[in-house]
């Protein structure tokens, strides 16, 4: 009988074995498992960002310890920085300046790619398939494309290292195929031990938490959304060099994000300071300025400009008489 | 002059006959079905020679290459005016057409100048600016434009790098050195 037992536990393990390598993993799964490597593996290399038509070399830390992340970037080429994310909390030094800025952004995750965790919340408007297996960095990697299911939004494309699950190369696409962005790694290598932290040695007095507030606090609503965004971050706080409060409604789909910034005209600016109207580019970012009443509104998200265009036509002051 | 003919079939073959010759010996291989023939087997022993292979190639062949030419739709495709050596007699002309062109030119750009403002100023209100980098380096075109949209570069907008800083980390990575201390700028020591 239990000769019987044995026999039959090797059938179905050498079933299951047979079975996986029938069924290769799905785009979806792949995503899954990288979000995780990000998580808890320790890591470094040295990434290239092309954002906002500028290129940049750095390199590149990950440290994971007792469910603590920390990922560090440290610039290769001036002006000379290091920036520093500990869970909400972004720092950034500028070494020549003596500059310290903190930052919080409870809405990102990772300088590298931002995936959402709940991937089947983004079947709406996004269709995921592996479209093939290239090497980044010597790196064999699975090659997940991203696909949107409508215009409102970009086309990307994530290499993942088939062994680590790490991303390696990140693109956004234009709507004409086009690269508009681009993170990679020209090399990695995975610490087994994680890395000693690195502390900001400086005098920060005190910093302000970011805290969101309702999104009732608006003194705005946006009507009009294109299919899977959600309304995730609403802060009212100064965004320029003066006192005035700006809103900021920050948008989501999972992987582009818009903000809708409102703010009271300001009599005491230059022209040159101030956004004109209309709409503006710059690499993957557009953004759409509109005056609402005595109001400036400004779109401004990775997303098309019809998309951008789309959001800030839908937005109206609440309490508005029409 | 067979034994000519012979000889000067055997240099085409060869590649050693000159251009009239050869143009001069086509045409009578044209029209004589024999020298055609005979042609044919030169070439064949040629190749043969050669390359120890041979392909027949059909007596018509190139005939029918030439109907086939000639069947042919006729593609207008704009070429450069070739340069000609300035004339005297013609020089009167000329200057007319100059006049002319210029003219004409003149008047297709008024109206389409006049078309331009006109749409600017009836509610084509959403113009598209393409922004470029606070460091003022000239960048590269941008990928994303959008088809109906003009775009008219300009230097980045300092609210616009406000914006920018408050949605993502991107200022960060991208070396921005603008940045607004709304979140918190400190001098830190230098310990």
């Amino acid at each position: 009988m239990i000769a019987v037992r044995i026999l039959f536990t090797l059938l179905l393990a050498a079933m299951s074995a047979v079975s996986a390598a029938e069924n290769p993993l799905t785009a979806k799964q792949i995503l899954q498992k990288m979000v995780k490597a990000m998580e808890v593996s320790n890591y470094q290399g040295t990434v290239v960002f092309l954002k906002n038509d500028k290129l940049e070399a750095m390199k590149y830390f990950h440290t994971s310890e007792k469910n603590q992340e920390q990922e560090r970037l440290v610039s290769l080429n001036s002006p000379q920085r290091e920036i520093i994310r500990n869970s909400d909390e972004v720092t950034c030094l500028y070494k020549l300046t003596q500059q310290v800025i903190v930052d919080h952004r409870p809405y990102e995750h990772s300088f590298i790619v931002d995936v959402p965790k709940n991937l089947d919340e983004l079947d709406t408007s996004y269709q995921f398939e592996v479209v093939g297996e290239e090497d980044v960095a010597m790196l064999p990697s699975y090659v997940v494309a991203i696909q949107p299911k409508d215009d409102f939004r970009y086309i990307r494309k994530i290499w993942i290292a088939k062994e680590q699950f790490l991303p390696m190369k990140a693109i956004v696409y234009g709507l004409s195929g086009i690269v508009l962005e681009q993170v990679v790694f020209t090399e990695m290598q995975i610490n087994k031990q994680p890395l000693s932290k690195d502390k900001v040695v400086a005098e920060v007095s005190k910093v302000t938490a970011t805290a969101s507030e309702s999104e009732n606090n608006a003194s705005f609503e946006v009507t009009a959304l294109p299919l899977g965004f959600k309304q995730i971050f609403f802060s009212r706080k100064p965004l320029h060099q003066t006192d005035q409060p700006v809103d900021h409604l920050l948008l989501s789909d999972g992987f582009a994000s818009v903000s809708v910034y409102l703010e009271s005209k300001k009599a005491n600016t230059t022209p040159d300071s101030r956004l004109p109207e209309g709409i503006h580019s710059v690499g993957a970012i557009n953004s759409m300025s509109r005056s609402l009443a005595d109001s400036q509104l400004t779109v401004l998200g990775e997303v098309p400009a019809s998309t951008v265009k789309y959001i800030s036509e839908g937005v109206k002051l609440r309490n508005s008489t029409p | 002059m067979r034994d000519e003919v012979n000889q000067k079939i055997s240099w085409l073959v060869d590649g050693e006959l000159g251009h009239d010759e050869t143009l001069d010996l086509l045409k009578k291989i044209q029209s004589d079905e024999v020298l055609k023939a005979k042609m044919s087997r030169y070439q064949a022993i040629s190749q043969a020679l050669k390359t120890d292979e041979f392909y027949q190639v059909r007596c018509d062949f190139s005939h029918q290459v030439f109907q086939e030419i000639q069947q042919e739709p006729t593609y207008f495709l704009p070429q450069l005016k070739p340069q000609h050596p300035p004339q005297v007699q013609d020089t009167d002309k000329q200057s007319k057409r100059k006049l002319y062109a210029v003219a004409a030119s003149t008047l297709v750009a008024a109206v389409l100048v006049g078309q331009s403002l006109r749409d600017d100023t009836a509610g084509n209100q959403y113009q598209t600016v393409t922004a470029m980098a606070v460091s003022g380096q000239q960048l590269p075109f941008s990928a994303n434009q959008p088809d109906k949209l003009k775009q008219r570069r300009q230097p980045l907008n300092a609210e616009f790098n406000d914006y920018l800083q408050a949605h993502n980390s991107s200022v960060y990575t991208n070396g921005e050195v603008l940045l607004q201390p709304y979140a918190k700028v400190t001098a830190y020591g230098q310990e």
